[in-house]
């Protein structure tokens, strides 16, 4: 799936369904530390279970439901 | 002896880890909820003993991480380190091992006694999850306990474990931490050794850890360090860390992390069956589809509201009833009609202002109870993440929906219902704004006032825009206190969406409970205070010289009406000057004026019925009338009997519904009946007794008393206040009735219509009291009208709800912040509505 010489792509871009690999969050410290907590972070493989365009993405992280506001999914960079 | 041993634990772990459920079974109703210094979140303690021990149990808030981004992050790190608790009971969501263990992982490196408690070990076996639990207790160099919470399973075996964590005095834990890689560890040594050899460093915090700390930036731990050597070191290595990874060092940090969970899961746990849709994904499917979710969102928050209002009255009418009840016992301790200041603060102060406050009490247990199912079962997650786009407009979070939506029904509920948002900024914005939203106590006030100066079928559109304009102005502040106060970044809108889980009555019934007893315990006793001080004011002073004079006119009425009664004579074909009427109608009163004196299980009363039994006998047998006496006493009671009948039964009734008329019918046969048998002549006239002659003196009798007491509240405290007001009422085309009306309103809003219907000295001031709203018709403009109901829509919300507010938001500034606030909004709308409807003649 993931092909390293295709360029990251915003989150907000990526498919439904598919499995797309963190490459990097664009944010401050603060920002980048709460997602890490939360399992989100560079080379972690999530899978985009829902998108809805009004509130944000659902993913499957880790195991776990969590779901990224509007705001979220266009600093994070996947591939 | 073990006998006298006593321990500590503290149970931590992620959000949704089943922590509280384990704390419930562990502790039962032991428990006792309070807050953590300074701050909204919650601690919870407990006990319970086993073998001779006993031990007490703390709560911890649920938290991902040991960083010191939030409050309950903070909280749980300080109480570990701090408190050193003598084991630390982590419990992880077996079903969602890796995450949880990221927890795990940071209490390893703290280096504290620790126990893993594997709950939902069930979940996790159906996910086709498998432990070598063996490996996992080596792996973590913790003991390893499961626990299926929510049945009780593995309680005893967690028990026993508990005990033994403490027994064992060398814990093998830090031998088993993350190995970080060669270029953090380089750094981690060098720091730790520098912080070995600095003096001022406190022995509480493991140098490993420390260490690690200052390399992932936390800023509560770099402030504990002063040393300028130590400062630089550790940005010198930041530097270097972010030269080589590219990335900031918390963020290898954390990778590392994740790194060796994935080694234990690799090695101690094993996925039998491929993972499939489970029934939480099916729940989700429907619940937060596109399409239905926001239906059935709405139709589960109107049950919610249905839930909390309408169930919570027949409750909430026992209670009254009971105040009721407790009122009149107590009053019934002194002779009645006693001027005792001890009876009238008890029973008026007390008892009333009390008896306000508990009234809340079903609402806010059947809230909590419908907000405690909600969050248990994990829908309020959800709630969180569909409402979010619209609330984040306004510069609120999703979960700030549901206490703005119960700020209709009643704010103080609303206001507690803010405990279930997480941030502080958030909480604070919403507590301020949900009085916002017109709550059910204002009602009465706009059923007064529409009427009276707008035409009927604007009545409706007239309530709209009353609630439409509170809406739009919770909408505003809430704007406004997020880009001043409550300035900074939005928080990132990152949630977890827990499973969905069938949530345990115990649970949910112990969380309704402790919200209810702190309801009562805490808002209790300010409320007690601040009721007896309204009480005061509007009491005292006391007149003594009235400006009236007040018996004269009692005495003139009542010669006026056995004048009256004497004209009667004509229509009964008696002599102008016989006086048995009058003398029967005499003996009553003095009957009425003698019980007046006692209470009805009193020797007196009786007696004073028997007294005139006697006396209307005697006139009946000695004067040659008598007959006619009988006979016009016996119709006038069947005719108020059969009223009183009436009047009781259609009591809960509306005007024209067809049961009203079933009643109203029934009224009429009974009196057709009555004027058949006692013949024509005493029917009429003693119709004409009740509504031309005894109805009018009542009246009027009463309004003379009103009108006395509006001169005592006129000279009461809260009087003067009102008047003194008025300079500043005037703006705003208010006199100072209605300020003195608004003083009472503050002790609750419903209280308004009746302190104006006191002023405005007119009996039973109930919202449809006709005399009041022509009263207060000739006092003001529909202008002034609307300016009323706006000022009461906008300005200080009730005591109860100030009272809430200092209790969740744990500080006396914000609630008296929320309390000026509003009213000097209240104050500048008003003012400027009344103005511009003045400016350009509209409603004057």
């Amino acid at each position: 799936m993931t092909n390293t010489d295709r360029p990251p792509i915003p989150l907000m871009m990526a498919e439904q369904d598919t499995e797309v690999e963190i490459i990097e969050i664009k944010g401050g410290r603060e920002l980048k530390s709460r997602l890490s907590v939360m399992g989100l972070l560079p080379g972690v493989v999530v899978k985009i279970i829902k998108k809805y365009h009004t509130c944000g993405y659902v993913l499957m992280v880790k195991n776990s439901k969590v779901v990224l506001g509007r705001g979220m999914i266009q600093k994070i960079m996947v591939r | 002896m073990e006998q006298t041993k006593r321990l500590t634990i503290a149970l931590a772990g992620n959000p949704n880890s089943g922590k509280t459920t384990i704390f419930n079974s562990l502790t039962g109703s032991r428990q006792h909820v309070g807050n953590y210094p300074g701050v909204t979140v919650e601690k919870k303690e407990g006990q319970f003993t086993h073998k001779g021990i006993t031990v007490k149990v703390i709560d911890l808030p649920g938290t991902y991480s040991l960083s010191a981004y939030s409050a309950e992050e903070l909280i749980t790190r300080n109480f570990i380190i701090e408190e050193k608790p003598d084991v630390i009971v982590n419990v992880i969501d077996a079903s969602n091992i890796e995450r949880n263990l990221y927890f795990t992982v940071q209490l390893m490196e703290l280096g504290v006694p620790m126990l893993a408690v594997f709950n939902m070990v069930d979940d996790a076996k159906a996910k086709g999850i498998e432990f070598d639990y063996k490996k996992v207790k080596e792996l973590l160099g913790a003991e390893v306990v499961q626990t299926v919470g929510n049945k009780g399973s593995g309680m005893a075996e967690l028990l026993d474990a508990i005990i033994r964590t403490t027994e064992s005095t060398n814990n093998k834990i830090e031998k088993h931490s993350v190995h970080y890689g060669k270029e953090l560890e380089f750094e981690i040594n060098k720091i730790k050794g520098m912080l070995i050899t600095s003096e001022n460093i406190e022995e509480k915090y493991k140098s490993r850890w420390l260490a690690i700390k200052l390399l992932e930036n936390d800023q509560e731990i770099k402030k504990t360090i002063t040393s300028d050597r130590i400062n630089t070191v550790v940005r010198e290595g930041e530097e270097r860390l972010r030269s080589i990874f590219n990335d900031d060092p918390e963020i290898i940090v954390a990778d590392s992390r994740y790194g060796f969970i994935s080694g234990i899961c690799r090695e101690a746990i094993k996925t039998t069956i491929e993972a499939r849709r489970s029934m939480s994904d099916k729940i989700d499917m429907v619940l937060t589809n596109r399409l239905l979710g926001l239906p059935i969102f709405f139709a589960l928050m109107y049950m919610v509201f249905e839930l909390t209002f309408t169930v919570g009255g027949p409750p909430m009418d026992l209670i009254d009833n009971f105040f009721g009840w407790l009122g009149g016992t107590i009053e019934s301790f002194w002779p009645k009609g006693s001027e005792s200041i001890l009876k009238a603060l008890l029973v008026e102060g007390v008892i009333g202002g009390v008896g306000g406050v508990v009234i809340f009490l079903p609402n806010i247990l059947l809230l909590f109870l419908a907000i405690a199912v909600l969050e248990d079962t994990g829908y309020m997650a959800r709630v969180a993440f569909i409402m979010d786009r619209v609330m984040h407009k306004i510069g609120l979070h999703g979960k700030s929906f549901i206490p703005m939506l119960i700020g209709f029904g009643c704010s103080v509920p609303a206001i507690l219902a803010t405990r279930t948002l997480e941030n502080k900024r958030d909480r604070l914005t919403t507590m301020l704004v949900a009085p916002l939203m017109s709550c059910g106590a204002r009602l009465p006030i706009y059923t007064l006032f529409i009427p009276i100066f707008f035409p009927t079928k604007w009545n409706g559109l007239v309530m709209w825009i009353i609630y439409f304009i509170g809406i739009t102005l919770a909408i505003l502040c809430a704007k406004l206190l997020r880009s001043t106060l409550f300035k900074g970044e939005t928080t990132a809108f990152v949630m977890e969406l827990p499973p969905y889980r069938i949530p345990t009555a115990r649970s949910v019934f112990i969380h309704m409970w402790e919200r209810g007893w702190l309801y009562l315990k805490k808002a209790g006793t300010v409320i007690l205070g601040i009721s007896i001080i309204l009480w005061v004011m509007t009491t005292y002073p006391q007149k003594k010289v009235f400006s009236k004079n007040y018996d004269k006119m009692n005495t003139q009425a009542q010669m006026k009406y056995f004048d009256s009664i004497k004209k009667l004579n004509a229509d009964l074909h008696l002599d102008n000057n016989s006086t048995v009427i009058l003398d029967a109608i005499k003996t009553e009163k003095e009957m009425m004026d003698t019980q007046a004196k006692f209470h009805k299980n009193e020797n007196g009363f009786v007696k004073a019925s028997e007294a005139k039994a006697v006396k209307i006998a005697q006139l009946i047998s000695s004067s040659k009338d008598g007959k006619i006496l009988k006979a016009f006493l016996k119709t006038r009671d069947d005719i108020k009997k059969a009223m009183l009948k009436f009047n009781d039964s259609v009591k809960e009734i509306k005007r024209g519904t067809p049961e009203y008329i079933v009643m109203e019918n029934g009224l009429n046969n009974r009196l057709n009946k009555i004027k058949n048998i006692n013949k024509d002549v005493y029917y009429k006239v003693v119709l004409k007794f009740i509504e031309n002659i005894e109805e009018p003196y009542l009246e009027k009798i009463k309004s003379i008393t009103q009108s006395k007491q509006a001169e005592q509240i006129a000279f009461s405290v809260s009087g003067r206040i009102g008047k003194s007001l008025e300079p500043l009422l005037k703006p705003m085309g208010f006199n100072w009735k209605v300020g003195t009306a608004l003083i009472g309103a503050f002790a609750a809003k419903e209280v308004f219509v009746a302190q104006m219907g006191v002023v405005y000295s007119v009996g039973n001031a109930d919202e449809n009291s006709e005399s009041l709203r022509e009263r207060i018709k000739k006092d003001y403009t529909p202008l002034a009208g609307f300016c009323i109901m706006l000022f009461c829509l906008i300005s200080a919300p009730c005591m109860a709800t100030i009272a809430a507010t200092k209790r969740e938001s744990n500080s006396w500034g914000w609630a008296i912040f929320q309390l000026l606030s509003l009213t000097i909004l209240a104050y500048v709308v008003t003012v400027a509505v009344y103005q511009l409807g003045i400016l350009f003649s509209i409603g004057v």
